[in-house]
């Protein structure tokens, strides 16, 4: 194993020791510093192949000195530890430019590796790639030629105030395309107000988007102001668009033509200074031609299109994200899961991902919050993930056509017994197997937590009156 | 109290429900997992072990302070990087519980009066802690 010179940068004596102690250990030499001022004048002296940079340090952030470090020095590796093991952290860090996250406790093999990984990536690997590096702080990750092209349209487009129309199934991340073209325009500093069409019920969607004075209606107790006044100076956007009241159509139209709202009861209109964006999971055409969608808004609206491609259609990017989360997640949730097996990792390449990045997403917190690590394996995949495979999957060398059957076996004793039973069944065992968390079994069910509440309140008030009876 | 009025309870005033999970320590696994500790001393070796073992009280100390005063203020983003801190460390000593409760995900969200009592416990299990470092690393010495 080649020697290498490591700076490890972390505030707290225990841990540094360790750390010290493990790679010394491995042949490596090592120099500690405790803050960042000190890692900056030892970077500069030593020139380190790699650096392990805790993210929390007393006088700063490990992420920016990742950045810092290098763009003095491309070719030095930066492995990110900290504690902090959130989705938010792990996008950061990577997004930086750091080779690896590793979130406490990992062992010193589990150190040794990474720093082994580290020194086998070529010079330059550590950084960040160009577009990247330019883009905004999308949350967006996955380094496909997709998603390249997709942070270039953006990149383009933000500083215009052209109306944008983005498409693409669920789940491909619409809404992050819209809040990062946002945070990448002149009018960052104003609001992002996001308003989902389809979600609110036709007879109010005029009052939530252009608001309404206090009596305009039965139940107007006080003025409102829409969203288009919300986001007056900032971006509004237009989720589900094409779920829009056609009448209420006619008055976006007018909207956009003439920059002014007219609240529900106002006795005349004001100007507003907002640009919008908008996007929906239908085709678009197809809904004018159903006469859903009018053909003059369609025009008006459809000005930069921005298509958010299939997690399918993006290569390796599902075993990035999965590489680059599933760390948080399990620090999130305090298991150990430091990757994916081999056939979990043939099986997430090969599979259609219906509900693209948010199934993706879904299905890593499900198996970390109902399994422990350290590798993700199949039997802990959900079984709607392995169906979806057996229906939809690409054929995945060495995997069974059967091998979903024993995930299925499981819902014999479920078979025979009533929806409201099943349901029951499924929230009593997903919140056991959460060790009684309800706020942890809503996350994996998808649900409020004061939905399970209420539920398991209602069924308690049934047992109650059974024993009564 | 009925059983329906109990469960509506704790699922809209979180800070009892915090306080009840706070003050009820789980006595059921040991402070400082032997084999995760015991691993470490090996990798720092014997000649370095009561450095090792200062550090650790001494690192403790810090953070158990820092913990206090955060709670003393009501200071939640102090608190937050302090219990960070002190997950990062217990996880990395075997010491399961320290970090379980250090990353309570009901802390950030719990009154100040919960609070304190969140700090109180951590700072019992901080005790308990450091107390099993210490004996672990006596256990090991040659006689």
């Amino acid at each position: 194993m080649r020697t290498a010179d490591i700076l490890i940068v972390e505030d707290t004596p225990t841990l540094r020791m360790v750390f010290e102690s493990a790679l010394t250990r491995a042949g490596h030499r090592v120099e500690a510093a405790a803050t960042g001022a000190e890692a900056e004048a030892a970077f500069e002296r030593l020139r380190p192949d790699v650096v392990l940079m805790d993210i929390h340090l007393p006088d700063g952030n490990g992420i920016e000195l990742t950045r810092r470090f290098l763009a003095i020095d491309p070719d030095a590796r930066v492995i990110v530890i900290t504690a902090d093991g959130s989705v938010r952290r792990a996008v950061e860090a990577m997004r930086a430019g750091a080779q690896e996250f590793l979130v406490k406790p990992f062992d010193d093999a589990r150190l040794i590796a990474a720093v082994t990984n580290a020194l086998a990536a070529g010079p330059g690997h550590s950084r960040p790639p160009a577009e990247t590096a330019a883009a905004p702080d999308d949350g967006m990750l996955g380094t496909s030629s997709a998603m390249a092209a997709v942070r270039a349209r953006i990149a383009s487009v933000a500083r215009s105030m052209a109306t944008v129309f983005i498409t693409g199934e669920s789940g491909t991340g619409k809404e992050l395309a819209a809040q990062a073209i946002h945070r990448a325009s002149p009018r960052a500093a104003g609001p992002f107000v996001a308003l989902n069409c389809g979600a609110i019920p036709g007879d109010l969607l005029e009052s939530e988007v252009f608001g309404h004075l206090r009596g305009a209606f039965t139940g107007a107790v006080a003025d409102k102001p829409g969203a288009a006044a919300l986001a007056d100076g900032g971006t509004l956007f237009l989720d589900e668009v094409c779920e829009m009241d056609l009448a209420l159509q006619t008055k976006l139209l007018r909207f956009l033509q003439t920059a002014t709202i007219h609240p529900v009861g106002a006795p005349r209109p004001r100007k507003v200074d907002v640009r919008i964006l908008c996007a929906t999971n239908r085709d678009p055409q197809r809904a004018v031609r159903a006469g859903r969608f009018r053909e003059d808004l369609y025009y008006r609206l459809h000005v930069v299109p921005l298509h958010m491609p299939a997690l399918r259609d993006r290569g390796e990017d599902a075993i990035e994200i999965a590489a680059a989360l599933l760390p948080a997640f399990a620090a999130e949730e305090g298991k150990a899961f430091t990757g994916l097996s081999d056939d979990v990792t043939a099986l997430f390449r090969g599979h259609r991902w219906p509900g693209n990045v948010r199934q993706l997403l879904n299905a890593l917190r499900n198996v970390v919050v109902l399994n422990d690590g350290p590798v993700v394996t199949r039997t802990m995949l959900p079984a709607d993930l392995l169906a979806d495979g057996a229906e939809g999957a690409a054929p995945v060398a060495g995997l069974a056509p059967g091998a979903v059957q024993p995930q299925l076996d499981g819902l014999g004793p479920l078979v025979g017994r009533t929806l409201a039973e099943v349901e029951q069944i499924v929230i009593e065992e997903t919140i056991a197997r959460c060790g009684g968390s309800v706020p942890q079994a809503a996350r994996v069910l998808d649900v409020a937590p004061s939905t399970l509440y209420r539920k398991r309140d209602a069924w308690a008030r049934d047992g109650l009156r059974e024993a009564a009876q | 109290m009925n059983r329906s009025s109990a469960q509506v309870g704790s699922a809209f005033s979180p800070g009892a429900g915090v306080a009840a999970q706070f003050g009820a320590p789980r006595e059921d696994r040991p402070a400082v997992d032997v084999s995760t500790f015991a691993s470490l001393l090996d990798l720092i070796g014997l000649r370095r072990s009561d450095e090792f073992i200062a550090h650790i009280g001494s690192d403790l100390d810090t953070i158990g302070r820092r913990i206090d005063e955060a709670a003393d203020r009501d200071d939640r983003r102090a608190l937050s990087e302090a219990t960070h801190a002190l997950a990062g460390l217990a996880a990395t000593l075997g010491a399961e519980r320290l970090s379980r409760l250090a990353r309570h995900p009901d802390a950030a969200r719990a009154p100040r009066a919960s609070l304190r009592l969140f700090a109180d416990r951590l700072e019992a299990e901080i005790a308990a802690v450091r107390s099993a470092c210490a004996r672990l690393a006596d256990a090991r010495r040659p006689i």
